[in-house]
């Protein structure tokens, strides 16, 4: 059976209830919501004004602090979010506003703080986590708006940032407009660990990647890429060097190393036929030969892995594992058409087309014929020919692979 | 956007895939109504035009796992006592380990969140890698990973399961 299949019968029979979406009862509910969150913006608005006066009165308004008065304090964003002992937490250790901007927006870090148990959230309140706030206000003074989104990512100095991000750190964000700012909550894993290295906040309109950072492979050094024309802000962040945990950061790191080695070069063809990355390819592959490096027996485990290797890799194992059937080895030109008309006699006789190779490309299929399992294989060359060979196989695992 | 006519349309059309991502993110039907609600009021708010049907689907699906993450970080737990909680994290680890049943959703179910939303936008709305990176904004290998490590775990757990199914 396909997973797919059943997977989608399955999920077919799942439906919205109507009374979800049906006009009357639907837009009732709705109605109800915003009238209740209105309520609630109402109250949160009057307890940011009292807020606000009351720091205006401590402070007695220098222009080095007025930043820091029209915005939420961490502590109190972290209440808005009704997580009353991170607020807590933030009150206590995080007191800060740096604020950066480009021509569009201002964005104010207010702090971060990491611990376990801070917040409401049976899934995750275990777990040791990094949580950071930022303001994000449009430069012109008018009200942002729930379009006006950035992304905000930690980077490690020393790890590329489109290597290394808030995707691998298990982020997740919630915001809220607030009179015209958007405030963002952020968690991730545990960036303490981080300290060693040194670690840097990327405030972003795009996914972080060599487009908006610049990597110094030497000194490991992330810098903000000055010809990005959006916002691509960087905060370095002053977290207390006695929390690093080198190993626990190292381990993080070796675990991303190991999932990148997993991608299949298949997918890795996909990806950039999509977007043309070449280097996520050369990435996944430099991993790929350095594991096969340490253990040639191991050349692949699953079809995914056997996809990672290259045309000359799958080759050679097929040489060790297989017999070259000396009569199905030929040389075919295109006729007129271009297709190749490819006659191994009395085992089997095909009809191709180059669409699908490129030069020097191998192209591997898999057939049981009367002459057990096979291998067939074939080869675009410069000169537009193709050669086409078959080999038999006794190999379990490969025949394991390529039936699947 | 925000006429009630166009709504309409909207809901009309695409309230099963907003259930349904709400529901394997959610894992049961109670919640996944809520976040439908949830949906339905960003839906409310939006102000701008979309450019094509596609980016409405996107955003509606972007928008539904948003509001999922939303809901564990903070909804739900507003509306319970300390007490309530307690019973209620129970209820749900036992329901975690014993009250699935044999089907492929619940299968799929049992994934961490992170690749049951992978798995999902992959094999039901057959969106390719790139699309579900798009819809994530999260990265193209990070994707791949987790549409990876998915199927190994699903494979796994169809072993121990005594079911074999092709991926």
């Amino acid at each position: 059976m396909n997973f797919k299949d059943v997977y989608k019968e399955e999920m077919a029979k799942i439906c919205a209830p109507e009374k979800l979406y049906k006009a009357d009862v639907c837009f009732d509910a709705l109605a109800g919501k915003k009238r209740q969150r209105t309520l609630g913006e109402v109250i949160k608005t009057r307890k940011i004004i009292m807020v606000a006066v009351l720091v205006l009165v401590l402070l007695a308004g220098g222009a080095t602090v007025y930043a820091a008065i029209h915005l939420l304090s961490a502590s109190d964003v972290a209440e808005k979010f009704h997580q009353t002992r991170l607020s807590r937490k933030f009150s206590a250790y995080s007191d800060v506003c740096i604020t950066q901007e480009n021509s569009l927006y201002r964005v104010s870090y207010l702090g971060e703080v990491s611990g376990k148990n801070l917040r409401k959230n049976k899934l995750e309140a275990e777990m040791e986590k990094t949580y950071f706030v930022l303001a994000v206000e449009r430069k012109d003074e008018t009200d942002i708006s729930y379009e006006d989104e950035v992304e905000a990512s930690p980077f490690i100095k020393g790890v590329a940032p489109y290597k290394f991000n808030i995707y691998d750190l298990g982020g997740s964000a919630e915001s809220e407009i607030i009179d015209g700012v958007r405030y963002y909550l952020y968690d991730c894993e545990n960036l303490e660990i981080f300290a060693d290295y040194g670690v840097y906040l990327g405030v972003s309109d795009a996914v972080p990647d060599s487009d908006l950072y610049c990597f110094d492979e030497e000194t490991g050094e992330i810098t903000r890429n000055t010809d990005y024309a959006g916002l691509n802000l960087l905060f370095t962040l002053d977290i207390d060097r006695k929390k690093a945990d080198t190993e626990k950061a190292e381990a993080l790191l070796q675990q991303l190393k190991e999932e990148e080695a997993v991608i299949s070069n298949q997918d890795v063809e996909e990806m950039e036929q999509k977007t043309g990355k070449e280097h996520e390819k050369d990435v996944s592959r430099e991993k790929k030969n350095k594991a096969k490096g340490e253990s040639d027996d191991e050349m692949f485990r699953t079809k995914e892995e056997w996809h990672l290797l290259s045309d000359q890799e799958k080759m050679k194992y097929v040489l060790e594992h297989g017999t070259l059937v000396e009569e199905s080895l030929k040389t075919v030109e295109p006729d007129a058409d271009g297709k190749y008309h490819y006659v191994w006699e009395g085992h089997m006789e095909v009809v191709v087309n180059a669409d699908n190779l490129s030069v020097g490309e191998i192209n591997f299929s898999y057939g049981i014929g009367q002459d057990g399992n096979m291998v067939y294989t074939r080869q675009l060359k410069e000169d537009k020919t193709i050669t086409f060979a078959a080999y038999k196989i006794k190999d379990k695992k490969l025949l394991d692979i390529l039936s699947k | 956007m925000n006429g009630r006519d166009d709504i309409e349309v909207i809901l009309e059309k695409y309230a099963d895939m907003i259930f349904r991502v709400a529901y394997v993110q959610m894992k049961n039907k109670d919640e996944a109504e809520d976040i439908f609600q949830e949906v339905c009021l960003k839906i409310l708010h939006h102000t701008k035009e979309f450019a094509s049907e596609e980016h409405l689907k996107a955003w509606l699906i972007r928008v539904t796992v948003n509001c999922c993450k939303n809901f564990w970080n903070s909804a739900w737990w507003r509306k319970v006592t300390v007490d309530s909680q307690k019973v209620e994290m129970m209820r749900r680890n036992l329901s975690e380990e014993l009250d699935y049943g044999e089907s492929v959703t619940d299968f799929v179910k049992r994934l961490p969140e992170k690749y049951r939303i992978v798995i999902h936008l992959y094999y039901y709305e057959e969106y390719s890698v790139k699309e579900i990176a798009g819809i994530l904004q999260s990265k193209e290998n990070t994707v791949f990973s987790r549409l990876h490590r998915g199927r190994k775990m699903l494979k796994d757990m169809f072993k121990k399961g005594g079911k074999k199914y092709e991926f």
